[in-house]
């Protein structure tokens, strides 16, 4: 299952050969070309595919066998008069109606089965935790609504700068995903589940998934799907499910760990930051109250724009401050007007679930 | 069958000598306008063609090679350029140049029309292409730009005049090929010489009828949509603004999908007509059940109107369960094209020229095309394989392996007819196979890329991908190669002799029946047409006639006779 992140070039090589073959010996690729999927209803929406994949495979060999068939048995041979012994043959109403009956029977056939599928899929039923996930350009946040209480945010990010946030989920019970954009269209997108859903600025979207038991303790890539500006390849997350006991362990200690209050530096009116591989050099900014303050941010990470812009609380509705984006490496120093005393929040807009902190007007 | 020896122009009755370049910027003459349209086209096909060799020499890369907002520039143009400056000018161009002829008739109804539609096209892709001038650069939101990525209203979205040249060059085009299509409707339905019947009329005025009927349908609401991201991007307009009170994000895709599918038969239609002409002439048969074909591309024109939302489906903003029944609806009139097509060659005598090469190619190719498009026909299916490249690969099967490989055929066809002179056939074979090859390399393995989970319009992804994504750069440099030698063909034939005769296939149209090239007035007298192959029924007469002369000359009593 890891084979989704990384695999040993030697290996990668065999196993693409391999593909290949049995790609090209259609029938036996049935199952191996598909990935493996991690929800129930990916496994049937996968059966659908190869259900699909039959039928294509018997039209391709059927029709694309008698093109070639008689293109090669009726061509015109030298020395042979081709005019005259040629039947000209207008057409066959019996045999015209049999071929529009069979292909349309195949194919209301198969969008039957699409449309049963199509229902299971779109299923709600009650979930057994949502999680939020909110689209921005170009990241993703994630949150999770767990009984009473705080929602709990995400900050966990993957191991390498690609692989974004890792989003953990129990397995075996219904979890919702409701869908929000903060800018344009997205599109969350996990290959191993073979789904996808957009995410769509103005409206809420929402699926519910039962993730498989044997999928916990593996990692499976997810990323945006649809356009959505410069770096739209690079927004992806990982998908980590976990044991249900495992998941609550895993919420517990970092539900405590992030009510841990760090110790703010630089602090002053003459702030420093430094941006590097998706991270704020400090989490907790703190500045006198009433005064202006000056931040000489770097951004070491070529060719990626970060910013610092500050809100008056993590939900980030209310904007204070927001600094221009600055594509690495470059320095720029961002003037913040005077704010009166209280606990703030700053965050790079371009990656709000990476690269955030507390901004403490004392 | 005269052979027309190289020599001096027939000379234009009752115009003035002018220098030819006036000439040809004056022109009404729709075979002109037609040679001129297909020129335009295929130097836009040649500038596409470079962007997708740099779209796929970025791929060969899992991080890229150009700056991410380059990348996005390359393939959201390539795409512009291969639907609105390509294949559609260029089926017209090939209209413009044989629907009059096909039908007897002497020019366009409106000639000058035609030549206004014309400039207006190279106008439109000098617009769209100004703004690779822009600071910001060119169009980068995709070919079919949604909003709010193709508006400015957040940082990350579409700044700078590049997305406005792109709308307004589109507009251009749209204007173009609007005028274009109703132009065509009344040279099909008024002009029609005695004798032509709707029923005699070749297929390909039929589904060029049928393309134009869509166009003159479907391009308001797409200029419509692009004029309402204009007012947005620029005075304020809030027709797709996803904020309360805005028209939404969604409303966008329909609009644009209710232009976007009929779009996709605009582009094959006429591909599918010109197969339809050059099966049947090399085979020496008849097309297999003429009217079933003519019913099915009516069937296509109508319910490409009711599958808009299939493109929808992941939107969950859609009633998917219709769609997809109108998608399967679709599939139908097309499958019976291709057992058509297939059954036409049946005890034929199958002629192996460069065209029929490609016309067969067209039939492997779209047909693969067709059939991995049914997939997506499945929402649940198309919940996985949506925005892939699996349909990277399924509009390349339909786009290239149908429409292209379907307008060469045309030009592989019809050469003789335009020019006078012929194509080295050996060398349209050498090209056919480069592409059939390179385009099975390029577009089969996305295929299996897009299943497993690599997404479109990506600049960097995932190593795991990069073998698959080599293999299909390395095909697309064929299909490179393959454009190259299409280039040498054209200029290596271009000093040989005029040589063509009348009818050098033994073919059936009326546009056969006149000189190659033909007359500035098409036809000195129009042959009697008894049946949809008129030029064959001529030539039948003629050997009938031929061979009673022989008889009489042969018999002891046809003395005296010429």
């Amino acid at each position: 299952m890891t084979k989704w992140l990384s695999a040993a070039p030697g290996r990668r090589l065999a196993r693409l050969a391999g593909r290949a073959i049995l790609c090209s010996l259609v029938l036996l690729t049935v199952t191996s070309c598909a990935p493996v999927t991690i929800t129930r209803n990916g496994d049937e929406v996968h059966h659908l595919w190869m259900a699909y994949l039959i039928a294509a495979i018997v039209v391709m060999v059927l029709e694309g066998g008698a093109i070639i068939v008689f293109a090669v048995a009726f061509r015109a041979r030298r020395g042979r008069r081709d005019d005259g012994s040629v039947p000209q043959i207008h057409g066959h109403n019996r045999l015209e109606v049999t071929w529009t009956v069979i292909p349309a029977i195949l194919l209301f056939t198969l969008l039957g089965f699409s449309l049963h599928e199509y229902e299971q899929v779109n299923a709600n039923p009650a979930p057994a935790m949502t999680v939020n996930v909110t689209g921005y350009q170009w990241q993703w946040s994630f949150a999770y609504a767990t009984g009473t209480g705080k929602s709990l945010h995400v900050t966990e990010q993957a191991k390498g700068q690609d692989q974004g946030p890792v989003l953990y989920l129990p397995v075996g019970e219904p979890i919702r995903f409701e869908l929000r954009s903060a800018d344009v269209i997205h599109s969350f997108f996990v290959p191993a589940m073979f789904y996808k859903r957009d995410v769509i600025p103005g409206r809420v979207n929402m699926f519910t998934q039962v993730l498989d038991p044997s999928s916990a303790g593996h990692r499976y890539p997810g990323a945006c799907a649809e356009l959505c500006g410069m770096f739209h390849g690079d927004m992806r997350f990982t998908v980590a499910p976990l044991t249900q006991s495992a998941f609550q362990a895993w919420l517990n200690s970092e539900r405590s760990r992030q009510a841990k209050t760090t110790s703010c530096s630089p602090d002053g009116t003459h702030l420093s930051l430094t941006a590097q591989s998706n991270h704020f050099s400090s989490t907790c900014l703190a500045a006198p109250a009433g005064k202006p303050v000056t931040i000489a941010f770097t951004n070491k990470d070529s060719g990626t724009p970060h910013n610092v812009a500050i809100y008056s609380s993590p939900a980030a509705t209310k904007v204070l401050f927001r600094g221009q984006l600055a594509i690495g490496p470059k320095t720029v120093t961002f003037h913040v007007p005077a704010l009166p005393a209280g606990t703030y929040y700053f965050r790079c807009d371009v990656h709000p679930t990476a690269m955030h902190g507390t901004f403490v007007v004392k | 069958m005269a052979v027309r020896e190289a020599g001096p122009e027939v000379a234009q009755p009752d115009a003035p000598r002018r220098h030819p370049v006036v000439e040809w910027l004056t022109t009404t003459d729709h075979k002109k306008i037609g040679i001129m349209y297909m020129i335009t086209a295929f130097v836009f096909f040649l500038i596409g063609g470079l962007l997708a060799m740099l779209v796929r020499t970025q791929l060969m890369f899992p991080s890229g090679l150009f700056p991410l907002n380059t990348y996005n520039q390359l393939f959201t143009m390539h795409a512009t350029i291969m639907i609105f400056m390509f294949v559609m000018p260029i089926t017209v161009g090939i209209a413009n140049y044989v629907v009059p002829l096909m039908i007897g008739a002497p020019d366009m109804a409106f000639p000058r029309v035609n030549a206004f539609s014309y400039w207006l096209f190279p106008l439109g892709g000098i617009i769209v292409l100004s703004g690779f001038a822009s600071p910001q650069g060119a169009a980068q939101a995709g070919w079919t730009s949604y909003p709010p990525l193709s508006e400015h209203l957040t940082a990350g979205s579409s700044p700078g005049w590049g997305e406005d040249v792109w709308v307004l060059g589109l507009l251009v085009l749209g204007v173009a090929s609007l005028l274009g299509a109703i132009n065509m409707l009344v040279t099909i339905f008024k002009l029609r010489a005695p004798g032509m019947t709707m029923y005699r009329m070749p297929i390909f005025v039929w589904t060029f009828m049928v393309t134009s009927i869509l166009l003159v349908l479907a391009l308001p609401t797409f200029s419509a949509a692009l004029m309402a991201l204009f007012v947005d991007r620029n005075l304020g307009g809030h027709f797709f603004d996803p904020a309360p009170g805005g028209g939404g994000a969604i409303l966008y895709q329909n609009i644009f999908w209710f232009f976007g599918h009929p779009e996709v038969y605009i582009l094959i239609l006429p591909s599918m007509g010109i197969i339809s002409e050059v099966l049947p002439v090399f085979s020496r048969k008849p097309l297999f059940g003429y009217r079933a074909f003519i019913y099915a591309t009516l069937a296509i024109g109508m319910l490409s109107f009711g599958v808009w939302a299939h493109h929808m489906f992941v939107t969950g903003a859609s009633y998917s369960p219709f769609f997809s029944v109108m998608t399967a609806a679709i599939a139908i009139p097309t499958g019976v094209k291709f057992f058509n097509w297939t059954a036409t060659m049946w005890q034929a005598r199958i002629k192996m020229t460069a065209a029929m090469y490609f016309a067969l190619g067209f039939l492997l190719l779209f047909l693969i095309g067709g059939v991995d498009g049914v997939f997506l026909g499945s929402p649940p299916v198309d919940f996985q394989l949506h925005a892939t490249y699996w349909v990277v690969s399924h509009i390349h099967y339909v786009l290239f392996g149908g429409a292209a490989f379907g307008i060469f055929t045309g030009f592989y066809y019809w050469w003789p007819k335009w020019s006078g002179r012929f194509l080295n056939e050996r060398l349209g074979k050498a090209h056919f196979w480069f592409w059939f090859i390179g385009a099975n390399l390029a577009f089969m393995p996305m295929h299996i890329d897009g299943l497993e989970g690599m997404r479109r319009r990506v600049g960097t992804y995932l190593p795991v991908f990069a073998d698959l994504n080599r293999i299909s750069t390395v095909g697309a440099y064929l299909l490179g190669i393959g454009a190259l030698i299409f280039v040498a063909n054209v200029i290596l034939t271009a000093r040989t002799p005029r040589t063509a005769p009348d009818d050098p296939w033994e073919a059936n149209s009326l546009e056969w029946a006149t000189t190659s090239p033909p007359p500035p007035w098409n036809f000195t007298s129009v042959p009697r047409i008894r049946s949809e192959r008129p030029v064959r029924d001529m030539r039948l007469a003629a050997a009938t006639a031929a061979e009673a002369v022989a008889a009489e000359a042969a018999s002891p009593d046809g003395e005296g006779q010429a």
